[in-house]
């Protein structure tokens, strides 16, 4: 079979799609409240050394995806047990992706239709895209993301009758603290759940594109997650931080000539289409992960059970949607942290050795 | 019982073949009267085959015997070039006796075409082609004469696809005659013709033309093997290729594109493709075809650019629309009221006073009813087909809504979506899957539904590639040259180079060169 490719511009919008994934929707840096644009902002920087890291990790090792790497690295034993580690927190991201969704739908659109159906909806169509390849969804999200852009953009220019500045004062309230405590949870969802995009970046085109694609994803990606919080705030003032769904929300307040009305199907789109993006992204490097722990020859083999599964985790994932926005935000970043951080810090720096050992060596050789 | 019964049959079978005497070779000998045999029993219980004999008045050993099939050549050419020239030249002067054959060939036989043949089964195929065999006593080779006559229907323009501005010539049944007009375009020695012969009881002619120095790398060869791979009994039309070589065999997406117009081939094949004509069928296949293709008209290319550009984009929106609105308006009446400023909720509402069935079942339907007014009236003979606007229009539109069957507004937008589907004619056949797909999807989950729906759609064609290129390519480009003639057409001095992938062999199209 050819091997897969997927071009720079696609990876972009792939990278920014991700990063927009169910974020899109809860909003960052609930603690922040009205600082939650700042938290944003903090969250972004924080992120940038890890989204170098990355880059590197991939630039280091074009064409392998994340478990070539950690195998290579790592060596047969530990590599694996690392490898199983992250394609469990892949496979978990995506039952909680698709959980964020169907929550969602139950609470905004259609609360009599039962969850498990909006979860069969959205991880059917994973599904379908996983066993298609990265290459026709890097494709379909080529077409879609763009158009969601424009969408995103008409929908803003639409709430500025709502805004209200005065919202954002009192600036700092209550010192930074919870400033940095909305920071960290933006650092950690979404900007540097990336790493299981390195799971994908095997099908770059070039060694230098992953630097441009963090690079461009992540302005794309963090422009529309700060812009679309800092919004909510102003419609919303305090409201925002304890509302589940504040984009909704804000979204259907707009009404312009008594023609435009209630558009917030907009934010569902935009929702749905990211969520779908990232769940299947998700369950993608969650195959490629089963395939690389088992010797398997073909990831597709294994793509229907993986997803059914995925769909009855995040059946059973959370109780309430309590559960989800207190998971979200209060456990989720440290939970993540090693996958995120501790991890891919390691292997970078035994990466790093590794590869300066092997230039010394080099002309020794030669 | 049944198995008897074959095999009884079977056995009859066999009993008939024993019974009649084979020739012991298939081959000619020096005999006239064998040779004449010979063709007797591979024509056997086949009436219109004509053996005439007939004798030089001169030589009298010059005993000669034509073989035709009656209707298949042109009498004017077998009676004026062939007969009239052996029987009344003076076989005895100026002619060496002992090698009498080749000289009928070289200084008697009035004709473009005359091959000497031994090969029984090439001589049965030429005389079922159209030939005249000649045969001689005393030879065991005989001479194959082209006198064939094909009765073609006159260069009409196609009725699949009008134009306003533009060529009205279209391609008729016979392969020689659709070449020669594809030959009249391009007028290089760089087109190249390669024949084959399909099908194994029809033994239908297969030309596959390319322009040898712009054709994609790869399409070529893997056109031809998987021409290879077809063991087709009967090619009827190029149909049957275009399905037995598609890409994605079970999508309702077409990977082979058919044209009816010189023209279109031949633009085609300056843009690096490989064109394919099947002999019988005015319907040229063209490889690798795009999806962008099915939205594009030959027209747009010979009217100013503006307005092609504007009836390019049309016929996207009606292409978008056909497979969309009647689950917009379902996902919008029925999920999503609150989108509808409510003046137009009250009137939708209040049409739907009374209606029994819910609006999903009652956009089936009624879609399901223009598609059978649809393919009624194309199948239908002329004069009755003003039978179908009345019922139509009458019975099946205001007859329905005033009876409270159906709502308005589902009649209005049936109406739109079948005119829209209407629009592209090409690809109706996909329109009609992908739009009852999304209805499904629709009435079950809403707009969330339609756009899961569409997204599968959208994977689906973005998964389809046609020999090797993508289908959907250059539909997200806008910025290099792929996407001048996308979803617009540039103007001509703008488009100076060809489709990036297709056309990648030689990408120049104007010299931009002063």
């Amino acid at each position: 079979m050819q091997k897969e490719q997927i071009s720079d511009k696609e990876a972009i919008f792939l990278y920014a799609s991700f990063l927009l994934g169910s974020t899109a929707l809860v909003g960052i840096g609930g603690d922040a409240k009205n600082d939650a644009w700042l938290a944003g902002i903090i969250g972004v920087i924080m992120s940038i050394p890890m989204l170098l890291i990355y880059s590197r990790l991939s630039n280091l090792y074009p064409g392998r995806d994340l478990f070539d790497i950690l195998d290579e690295i790592l060596g047969k034993i530990l590599g694996k047990i690392v490898s199983i580690i992250y394609t469990l927190f892949s496979f978990h991201l995506g039952a909680l992706v698709i959980h964020n969704f169907a929550q969602f739908i139950n609470t905004a659109a259609m609360p009599e239709t039962p969850i498990i159906i909006s979860m069969f909806f959205l991880g059917l169509v994973c599904i379908y895209a996983v066993r298609l390849g990265i290459e026709s969804l890097s494709k379909t999200i080529g077409l879609f993301f763009p158009l969601l852009l424009i969408m995103i953009f008409i929908v803003q220019l639409l709430t500025i009758p709502n805004l209200h500045f005065e919202n954002l004062k009192p600036f700092l309230a209550n010192g930074l603290k919870p400033v940095f405590k909305g920071a960290f949870t933006a650092f950690a969802f979404p900007f540097t759940e990336t790493v299981v995009l390195l799971g994908v970046f095997s099908s770059l085109k070039t060694k230098k594109s992953a630097y441009k694609i963090s690079f461009f994803g992540l302005l794309i990606g963090a422009i529309v997650i700060i812009s679309l919080s800092t919004r909510n705030t102003l419609v919303l003032g305090g409201l925002a931080g304890s509302l589940y769904f504040p984009a909704h929300v804000a979204v259907s307040m707009i009404s312009v000539g008594d023609f435009i009305q209630r558009i917030e199907v907009t934010v569902a789109i935009t929702l749905v289409f990211n969520v779908f993006v990232k769940s299947s992204v998700c369950l993608l490097v969650a195959c490629r992960g089963i395939k690389k722990i088992f010797n398997l020859v073909e990831y597709r083999s294994v793509v229907i059970q993986t997803g059914l599964l995925m769909i009855f985790l995040s059946y059973i994932v959370y109780d309430n949607i309590m559960l989800m926005t207190y998971w979200a935000f209060k456990v989720y970043p440290y939970y993540a942290f090693p996958m995120e951080v501790i991890f891919p810090v390691i292997v970078w720096i035994v990466a790093e050795i590794k590869v300066r050992k092997a230039n010394k060596l080099k002309p020794v050789e030669v | 019982m049944f198995k008897n019964l074959f095999k009884k049959n079977k056995h009859d079978n066999n009993n008939e073949n024993d019974n009649i005497a084979i020739p012991k070779k298939q081959k000619l000998v020096k005999s006239l009267n064998d040779n004449i045999a010979l063709f007797k029993y591979i024509f056997k219980d086949d009436e219109t085959i004509i053996i005439r004999d007939f004798q030089n008045k001169q030589l009298k050993e010059a005993n000669c015997c034509i073989i035709y099939i009656d209707g298949m050549v042109n009498t004017e050419i077998v009676n004026e070039n062939i007969i009239q020239p052996v029987l009344r030249t003076d076989l005895s002067v100026d002619i060496e006796s002992d090698n009498l054959l080749e000289e009928l060939k070289r200084k008697v036989i009035v004709s473009n075409d005359v091959t000497i043949e031994s090969d029984i089964d090439k001589i049965t195929s030429s005389i079922i082609y159209g030939d005249t065999l000649f045969l001689l006593d005393g030879y065991d080779k005989a001479l194959i004469i082209s006198s064939k006559l094909w009765l073609t229907r006159a260069i009409t323009e196609p009725e699949s696809s009008k134009v306003i501005r533009g060529p009205r010539e279209g391609f008729n049944e016979s392969l020689i005659i659709n070449l020669t007009m594809l030959r009249r375009k391009i007028k290089t020695a760089d087109l190249k013709f390669k024949f084959r012969v399909m099908g194994e009881r029809t033994l239908t002619k297969v030309c596959i033309c390319y322009i040898d120095d712009l054709v994609m790398d790869g399409v070529l060869e893997e056109l031809e093997q998987r021409l290879d791979s077809i063991k087709i009994d009967a090619i009827l039309d190029s149909g049957y290729i275009q399905e037995l070589i598609k890409d994605a065999p079970y999508s309702p997406i077409e990977t082979v594109g058919a044209s009816e117009r010189p023209d279109v081939v031949a633009a085609k094949l300056l843009e690096g493709r490989v064109a394919l004509f099947v002999d019988g069928s005015p319907f040229v296949l063209t490889v690798p075809l795009l999806g962008i293709e099915n939205l594009q008209s030959n027209e747009d290319y010979y009217t100013n650019y503006i307005y092609s550009s504007f009836n390019r984009i049309i016929r996207t929106i009606t292409a978008v629309s056909s497979v969309a609105i009647p689950s917009l308006f379902l996902s919008l009446v029925t999920f999503h009221q609150e989108m509808l400023p409510t003046p137009l909720l009250v009137s939708v509402s209040a049409s739907r006073q009374g209606v029994p069935f819910p609006t999903s079942l009652s956009l089936f339907v009624m879609l399901f009813v223009f598609d059978i007014l649809r393919e009624a009236a194309t199948r239908m003979p002329g004069p009755i087909g003003m039978a179908i606007n009345i019922v139509g229009t009458l019975v099946l539109g205001q007859a329905a809504v005033e009876a409270r069957l159906v709502s308005a507004p589902v009649i209005i937008i049936t109406a739109i979506t079948g005119i829209t589907s209407l629009m592209n004619v090409g690809f109706i056949g996909p329109i009609i899957v992908v739009r009852s797909f999304l209805l499904l999807v629709t009435s079950f989950y809403g707009f969330y539904g339609f756009f899961f729906g569409f997204i599968i759609v959208v994977l689906h064609l973005m998964s389809i590639k046609s020999f090797g290129v993508p289908y959907m390519m250059s539909v997200t480009t806008v910025r290099d040259h792929n996407g001048q003639d996308a979803w617009i057409r540039a103007p001509w001095w703008v488009m100076t180079l060809r489709p990036k992938m297709i056309g990648s062999k030689n990408l120049t199209r104007q010299s931009t060169e002063k």
